[in-house]
């Protein structure tokens, strides 16, 4: 799929097939009209050609449309030689049908047509015949067709004319011949659209007979489309192949956004970082430093934790609809699940606070995690009390890695959580790097092994805005929590080999530290 | 007439309060009497009514679209319930002298299609009874028959159906704490059943496959009418999400042998050993119900769906709705468009087709990779 110009061709093929599916559907509940049945035979003419461009294709979807079944071909043939190009939306007024399909059809039209130059020509001879210059030939749908003299001229009328009407200044008229004619015009019109209705439902009802040979080519046909889609996407956006295995890796060089391909600022570069699952493997070359199951990720306010979060999650399921992915190189396992847990919103139709919603949602991911799933939680125990929260966020990190042993990626502001990792052999911290100045930071946007000690969110409120006596308060309060504060102490005193419970137990303990 | 209007109150005592009706008074221009055809007996209305109720009861899940002459009318509850959604005035008819009038509402014949659309779209089903001999040559009631039944997850006109994205019908059957989803999407004829256990599963399920309409056998003899997104029922069973349209079905067509019998002869198949779900009974009971609901609402015109296929949810990634919700699969967070959802940055496809193909692939990817 990487040669341009058959993407380009197979594209320009695609835009002429029209929704085969649903026209189907129509065909078989019989609701389709003339235009769906011609847009049919316009699409099956297009599958040869479409069958030429997938001759060197590989893919078991491409691969069936190499061949195009010959039902559908005559079906196609048949339905383009029976009906004209742009059929009328109503089936029973006739104009649906070529000429050259049905004898008797054929001489009724003729019929009709010699019988209608009889009459437009019948103005002219009756002109002259009469001598009346005014005369004129008309037809009403109420009346028909009918002979007009003004009133002036109406005492010059021949015998033969019969007086039918009488208007303000006119009089109409007709005579035995032209309403035989007219009579001869309508029935043929009448039975001309019954035949051409009857052509068309037979016909209809033999493209309902393929409705589900038409479907199986449709389904490749689709198939085909968003290959042919996700391939050029890939070209144009510089996405990469992705390995896939059935291991826990999950490594991924440079990741990009995909959306929008809005490609954060500085490329966001990520050596290896995402690194996940290796160590819980016994082929695990000995000596080699263990890869963890689960990642701390530390870092300043919008340093892109969140995003990065999104981008593993995105490139995980792109990878596993069989897209190449947003990146220079990856290796993923398959995964059966992935949990997410994500800034959240109120839940207002539901009335469940923030933190409800938070909790439910974190539940929902410790009860139905596997090994085998991809878990990415951001800021778990954010919406609670600092105490509260941390120590939740502690739980949750501990029985993922211990108990469940999912291929996690925890991003969060507790920087305290890195203690995690030299307690844990499958934990380690990563940050989102940002490079400090003297009274500022610039965000680098690169994750890089190690845990962050700051937050920066004062100078995250500074950038935002804030006043400047607000972040200069701020900052004092800060230092004499810090000086104060014995969070770290705390947290090391629940063993994290015992259930996750005992550490929240823990966990009242520095709080009641720092007020007491 | 006075007499009529006189005792038709003592008859029925138990009239709603005129603003459980909730219309604006600019659009009523009657007091509603009755708000229910059932409260009224059948015995004092007139032919035309009694046939009403008739093919009302027939169809308790949809509004009956009744043709009247140049109208498509619709009486008591269906009549307040246009009027309210297509602000429509509503009028009154005379049903019978013992009844006097009763709430009316209806449509010019020639904007029945506009009307429909209108209505399918904001969650209603509608049956559409029509004159079906020449009112001149009739003798006595013009005979009337339903033509079409158009409902939610049934659509096959195009002007209804969004191209790019399937429109399923779901039907749901539960068992204790099991339970079993079949769908289908009529226009397309791809039909599907599963089964599981948990009802947290469940509702995953259904928040993948968004379905236009989902139906729920029972045993309450009341089937009341088809239940918009956030209405709620005592039917409805607990933990089930309540922003689909739901449809209660008799409980019969759903039955293990009833459902069995109808997907073996519609296949006109010995076992169902070849669609896999021989041995998920609930699958099974699921598919038979929801192909019941389409041979009674598509009648003659139903389009024969794909071979049935069973699947377990296990065979592919499973993404929850609030991990979709956060990758911002088909719909952003913030403003829950499909602007700037990976659907949208992923979707350069050229085709209908293609386009659902690919919001199905990234609702359910596949565990196994090539």
């Amino acid at each position: 799929m990487d040669n341009g110009t058959l993407r380009q061709q197979l594209q320009l093929l695609l835009k002429q097939i029209y929704d085969l599916e649903r026209l189907a559907g129509r065909a078989g509940s019989g609701t389709a009209n003339g235009r769906d049945l011609v847009a049919m035979a316009e699409s099956f003419e297009k599958l040869p050609d479409l069958a030429a461009l997938m001759e060197l294709a590989h893919s078991p979807y491409l691969v069936k449309l190499q061949t195009v079944p010959p039902a559908l071909e005559q079906l196609g043939q048949r339905l383009r030689s029976h009906l004209v190009d742009s059929p009328p939306l109503y089936l029973t007024d006739g104009g649906l049908i070529r000429e050259g399909v049905n004898a008797h059809l054929d001489g009724l039209r003729d019929q009709v047509s010699s019988d209608q130059r009889w009459i437009a020509s019948l103005e002219v001879s009756e002109r002259e015949r009469t001598g009346i210059s005014n005369l004129k030939v008309g037809f009403t749908k109420a009346f028909g067709y009918y002979i007009s003299i003004s009133r002036a001229k109406s005492s010059q009328a021949p015998d033969d004319y019969i007086r039918k009407q009488t208007l303000t200044d006119k009089e109409r008229y007709i005579t035995p011949e032209l309403k035989e004619r007219e009579a001869r015009i309508l029935n043929a019109k009448d039975e001309i659209n019954q035949i051409e209705y009857e052509i068309f439902l037979s016909l209809r009802a033999e493209v309902g007979q393929e409705v589900e040979l038409i479907r199986r080519v449709a389904i490749n046909v689709a198939a085909a489309d968003v290959l042919c889609g996700l391939a050029g996407l890939a070209i144009y956006q510089d996405y990469c192949q992705p390995e896939m295995g059935t291991g826990r890796t999950l490594a991924i060089e440079a990741v990009r956004q995909p959306v929008g391909e809005q490609s954060l600022p500085s490329g966001f570069f990520v050596p290896y970082a995402s690194d996940l699952g290796r160590g819980s493997r016994s082929d695990q070359t000995l000596g080699a430093p263990p890869i963890p199951d689960l990642i701390i990720l530390t870092g300043p306010n919008a340093s892109g934790k969140s995003c990065y979060l999104r981008q593993v999650g995105l490139i995980q399921l792109m990878a596993q609809v069989g897209s190449f992915v947003p990146a220079k190189a990856a290796t993923l396992g398959v995964c059966d699940r992935i949990f997410t847990r994500v800034g959240a919103v109120d839940d207002l139709a539901t009335g469940q606070s923030t933190f409800m919603v938070e909790m439910n949602e974190t539940a929902n991911i410790l009860n139905h995690a596997t090994p085998q799933s991809l878990v990415l939680l951001d800021e778990i125990g954010r919406g609670t009390a600092t105490f509260d929260g941390l120590s939740i966020a502690w739980a949750v990190a501990e029985h993922l890695a211990t108990q469940i042993r999912a291929r996690t990626i925890f991003a969060t502001h507790y920087h305290e959580l890195n203690e995690l990792a030299t307690l844990l052999e499958n934990v380690a911290n990563f940050q989102v790097t940002v490079k400090e100045m003297p009274d500022q930071i610039i965000f680098l946007h690169q994750v890089q092994p190690g845990g962050a000690d700051r937050s920066y969110g004062i100078e995250a409120g500074r950038l935002a805005g804030l006043p400047p006596s607000v972040i200069q308060r701020a900052q004092q309060v800060m230092g004499q929590i810090e000086k104060h504060s014995k969070i770290a102490v705390g947290l090391r005193k629940g063993s994290p080999s015992t259930k996750p419970a005992k550490v929240a137990e823990a966990a009242p303990n520095p709080q009641l530290n720092i007020f007491g | 007439m006075t007499a009529s209007k006189a005792t038709a109150p003592d008859r029925q005592p138990a009239q709603p309060p005129a603003q459980a009706i909730d219309i604006p008074e600019r659009l009523l221009k009657h007091t509603v009497r009755y708000s229910d055809y059932r409260e009224v007996s059948r015995d004092d209305f007139t032919p035309m009514m009694r046939h009403y109720a008739e093919v009302k009861d027939a169809h308790p899940y949809a509004l009956l679209l009744y043709r009247v002459g140049d109208f498509f009318e619709t009486f008591f509850q269906d009549a307040i319930a246009i009027a309210r959604e297509l602000e429509l005035v509503l009028t009154s008819k005379d049903a019978g002298k013992a009844i006097g009038r009763v709430p009316l509402a209806g449509i010019p014949h020639h904007a029945l299609d506009r009307y429909c659309t209108l209505l399918v779209d904001k969650g209603f089903a509608i049956a559409i009874c029509d004159q079906v001999e020449d009112p001149a040559q009739a003798q006595g009631l013009v005979k009337r028959e339903v033509t079409r039944v158009i409902t939610p997850g049934t659509i096959l006109e195009e002007g209804m159906l969004t191209a790019k994205r399937n429109n399923f019908l779901a039907a749901l059957v539960l068992a204790d704490k099991h339970w079993g989803l079949a769908h289908a999407d009529v226009s397309t004829g791809e039909f599907f059943t599963t089964q599981g256990s948990h009802m947290d599963q469940l509702a995953q399920e259904l928040m993948r496959l968004q379905p236009a309409e989902v139906l729920v056998p029972t045993n309450a003899p009341d089937l009341g009418a088809l239940l918009r997104p956030g209405e709620t029922s005592d039917i409805l069973p607990g933990g089930v999400p309540s922003l689909f349209c739901y449809t209660f079905r008799h409980l019969t067509a759903f039955t293990q042998a009833e459902a069995k019998q109808r997907l073996l002869q519609s296949y006109r198949v010995r076992s169902l050993e070849g669609f896999g779900c021989e041995h998920l009974p609930l699958a099974v009971r699921a598919a038979g119900g929801l192909l019941h609901y389409l041979e009674d609402t598509q009648k003659e015109s139903l389009a024969p769906l794909q071979p049935l296929s069973t699947y377990t949810t296990t065979e592919f990634l499973v993404i929850d709705s609030q991990t979709r919700r956060n990758l911002e699969i088909t719909q952003t967070v913030r403003d829950g468009v499909f602007h700037g959802s990976l659907l949208w940055a992923l979707d350069k496809t050229t085709t209908a087709m293609g386009s659902r193909a690919l919001r199905r692939w990234l609702l359910q990817p596949l565990l196994s990779v090539l």
